[in-house]
């Protein structure tokens, strides 16, 4: 078995998952960005993830409400609501 | 009845925001301030509308599985935002956040109501729906990913739907849910390993 570097362990750092995600603040990022250029625990993580968000776009938001809806917040909006 | 769902960014009941009101230059917080005034109210319904009905709207037809169900609660949620909007404070979170999680307990009272299915076990029926309004050409990756999903612990999914479909940071997910942050960032690594496993047992991945 091998010594692993200093910045390494044996469980990945699970903020892999946000920064796969792009979530998280600059900062943050920044630092699992250096963190993954020394852990090969990490860096095996990040590589089998970093396909998924392309992957996850295909299916976003492609689905809209019919107009109707709209209007009817609109109108409902501008109901004053019932006595309490 | 017609269910074409693919309007144009923009279709009829949208596309006033930039009409010379201004409200598009507008911030979230601002929107809501000058919709707890009254003042514009058509105009600045019109622009959050713009801006979050899409992936409230997605975010909502997963929970409930049926797309009038979804429109219906999409109507109260926004209707909640208003009633709300003159206790909107900025430091507590933004309108974001808000407005999923008014989406988030307009769903739970809707799954109450009907009594349906138990909250999270929707999933196979709201991609059917899904399916039924989708653009089918553009929509047979993006089916096999939902699909994927849909086999996903409701909890770890919940954390990819607001990632992706309410562009929400970790903070805002955090809020929403009313979860730690690092109880996001657990459910987000373990929603993609997951999510990786079931594309690479369909064949998407290798």
């Amino acid at each position: 078995m091998h010594v692993l570097p200093d910045e390494s362990h044996v469980l990945p750092d699970e903020s892999i998952g946000v920064f796969v995600l792009g979530l998280e603040p600059p900062a943050e990022r920044a630092r699992l960005r250096a963190h993954l250029d020394g852990c090969p625990v990490c860096r095996a993580e990040w590589t089998a993830l970093r396909d998924l968000p392309p992957l996850l776009a295909s299916m976003a938001a492609h689905w809209t409400p019919r107009p109707m809806t709209g209007e009817a917040a609109l109108a409902a909006i501008r109901t004053p609501p019932p006595p309490a | 009845m017609h269910l074409t769902a693919l309007e144009p960014i923009g279709h009829p009941v949208v596309a006033a925001g930039a009409n010379g009101t201004g409200v598009g230059a507008l911030d979230d917080a601002d929107l809501l301030a000058a919709a707890a005034d009254g003042t514009q109210v058509e105009a600045v319904f019109r622009e959050l509308y713009r801006r979050y009905h899409r992936p409230l709207f997605t975010f909502l037809l997963r929970r409930l599985g049926d797309r009038a169900a979804a429109e219906e609660a999409l109507q109260e949620t926004f209707v909640r935002l208003w009633r709300a909007a003159a206790d909107y404070d900025p430091a507590r979170g933004a309108v974001a956040a808000l407005l999923f999680t008014i989406g988030r307990n307009v769903a739970t009272d809707a799954q109450r109501r009907t009594a349906r299915r138990p909250v999270g076990d929707s999933s196979s029926v709201a991609w059917d729906a899904l399916a039924a309004v989708a653009d089918e050409d553009r929509m047979e990756v993006g089916l096999t990913v939902a699909a994927a999903m849909s086999r996903l612990p409701a909890p770890h999914r919940e954390v990819l739907d607001l990632a992706y479909w309410g562009d929400l940071s970790q903070t805002q997910i955090a809020d929403v849910l009313r979860i730690p942050l690092g109880t996001v960032k657990s459910r987000a690594f373990l929603a993609l390993k997951g999510l990786r496993s079931e594309l690479v047992a369909v064949g998407l991945m290798v």
